[in-house]
């Protein structure tokens, strides 16, 4: 990708040439939230703003994003000396390289605790900023991250907060639940099977 | 005050920071009079311009009582020059010119009497000029707002704020375009274009814009020059979560997107019940309330104003 294509993605973005990975990843998705259909502050200027303008910002949005990811990649890859990327900047899908395609595609992966918390790294948010929303206590998180089934709260609650959590992080709130809770039902039946 | 061959050759004073919002309510005046104490904390002497005509309580931020000399005397006969009117407010650094209480509308203000106020206000002795503008998108308002150095939008976190600075911002827009167009002999032809803008496929003012570099060829670096530094620094005040906070970046992105302006997110405010038990005491908030986390919001607000820098991201 030449700097000229990055810097107008990044404009996309809002961000300024230096932008870092992280700044990238926030943009993305506060811009992507801002233009979902619901955000309450597009009311205002309904007039200005046609469907189909919406649909076209969020999508050059979803473009930039993409191609910016796949830029970093190739970046960090240079940086460690590996092999230089294809040309055309199509982002490597091969083990070994960086978080980003461990945790995609969605569908093909099972969302315990550490994945949780990849995606969350990768989207630069620490711990007491997902406790500023979701009023979830940080070590209530990290046992969840951590999958320290033992400290969490009953299934009910846990439910609460793992929808809360993964709308946080702009997951499939149903996925994540339904994922989790399997891998804490497995470990109750080994360590307090007389609760089933 | 639109003439554009002599804006950038004048000599100014002091600068001139305005700050105006649309809606009322919004701590316009509380942050302006705190803005400019710490302004004089750091030495720099600075005149307020209550410029809230009708509804001018400034001087109440002082602890000061009903002044005797407001703008008043500037548009009337007595026609008192404009320095002459401010009076001290007890802080070091700091004075007062107090907008009028009761006798004149800002009707009856003729253009060339906003000329000359606005001509007096560029040749204050200070070094920073804060004015306080009223709700609303009266062309006063609007003509003031367009001389500053520094044009402040202040929004508080809630719908109806967000919705009357869109539209206060977009007035601002408009007015200096139409001043533009009109300085430069364009004024009706962009009129006849803009009423057909529906059947040119145009939604908003940006597009319009847009429309008019590529259809006036001798206009489009006109218009370029006139609207680079047509910048707006965004505020939110009242702010109670991180949602709030970035509240100011999406107005940014808005603003951008759909007028094509381009927006400066300068700082925020947390909200602080000591904001509204100091208006109550009627102690300045910025001289009594120092270990207050608002207070060093505005601290680092009139930094970022000082130095055109941006709020830093908590996380970047």
């Amino acid at each position: 990708m030449s700097d000229r294509n990055r810097e107008s993605d990044l404009e996309v973005l809002e961000l300024g040439p230096q932008a870092s990975l992280t700044e990238v990843k926030n943009a993305y998705l506060r811009l992507k939230r801002l233009y979902a259909g619901d955000s309450a502050l597009l009311s205002p200027i309904a007039q200005d703003l046609s469907e189909e303008k919406r649909l076209r910002i969020l999508l050059e949005v979803e473009e930039a994003y993409r191609r910016l990811l796949a830029s970093f990649h190739d970046e960090a890859h240079r940086s460690e000396g590996g092999g230089g990327p294809a040309p055309g900047g199509r982002p490597p899908t091969a083990a070994g390289a960086s978080r980003q395609e461990k945790i995609s595609p969605a569908e093909e992966l099972t969302f315990s605790g550490p994945v949780l918390k990849r995606v969350r790294e990768s989207l630069g948010l620490p711990l007491h900023l997902i406790f500023h929303t979701t009023k979830i206590r940080v070590e209530q998180l990290e046992a969840i991250e951590e999958e320290n089934f033992a400290k969490l709260p009953d299934e009910a609650y846990l439910k609460v907060h793992l929808m809360a959590y993964a709308g946080h992080l702009s997951l499939n709130p149903k996925k994540i639940v339904q994922d989790y809770l399997k891998r804490y039902a497995d470990w109750k039946k080994i360590h307090r099977p007389e609760e089933e | 005050m639109e003439k554009p061959k002599d804006s950038a050759a004048k000599p100014r004073e002091g600068q001139i920071w305005a700050m105006a919002g649309g809606k009322g309510g919004t701590g316009k005046t509380f942050l302006l009079s705190s803005m400019g104490i710490h302004l004089a904390k750091k030495q720099n002497s600075v005149i307020l311009v209550d410029f809230d005509l009708g509804g001018a309580n400034l001087h109440s931020f002082f602890n000061l009582a009903k002044p005797s000399q407001t703008l008043t005397r500037f548009f009337d006969k007595t026609g008192a020059p404009l320095g002459d009117l401010a009076m001290p407010t007890g802080v070091d650094n700091i004075s007062l010119i107090s907008g009028d209480l009761e006798s004149i509308s800002s009707d009856n203000i003729t253009f060339s009497q906003k000329l000359k106020l606005f001509r007096q206000m560029m040749k204050l002795h200070t070094q920073y000029i804060l004015i306080d503008l009223g709700a609303g998108c009266h062309n006063n308002t609007l003509d003031t707002f367009l001389i500053a150095d520094k044009m402040i939008t202040l929004v508080i976190p809630e719908i109806t704020a967000v919705e009357n600075m869109y539209h206060f911002i977009k007035s601002v827009l408009y007015r200096k375009l139409k001043m533009t167009l009109k300085a430069y002999g364009f004024k009706d032809t962009a009129r006849q274009l803009w009423q057909k803008r529906e059947s040119l496929g145009l939604t908003n003012i940006k597009e319009f814009i847009d429309y008019l570099r590529g259809q006036l060829v001798d206009l489009a670096p006109l218009l370029d020059k006139e609207l680079a530094g047509f910048k707006v620094y965004i505020v939110v005040n009242m702010t109670r979560d991180n949602q709030d906070i970035l509240l100011g970046a999406s107005l940014k992105s808005l603003l951008h997107k759909f007028l094509g302006v381009q927006a400066i997110y300068a700082g925020y405010v947390e909200h602080d019940d000591a904001v509204w038990r100091s208006i109550r005491e009627r102690r300045p908030f910025m001289l009594n309330y120092l270990a207050n986390r608002s207070s060093k919001e505005i601290e680092i607000l009139v930094e970022n104003l000082i130095q055109n820098k941006e709020v830093q991201w908590l996380w970047s």
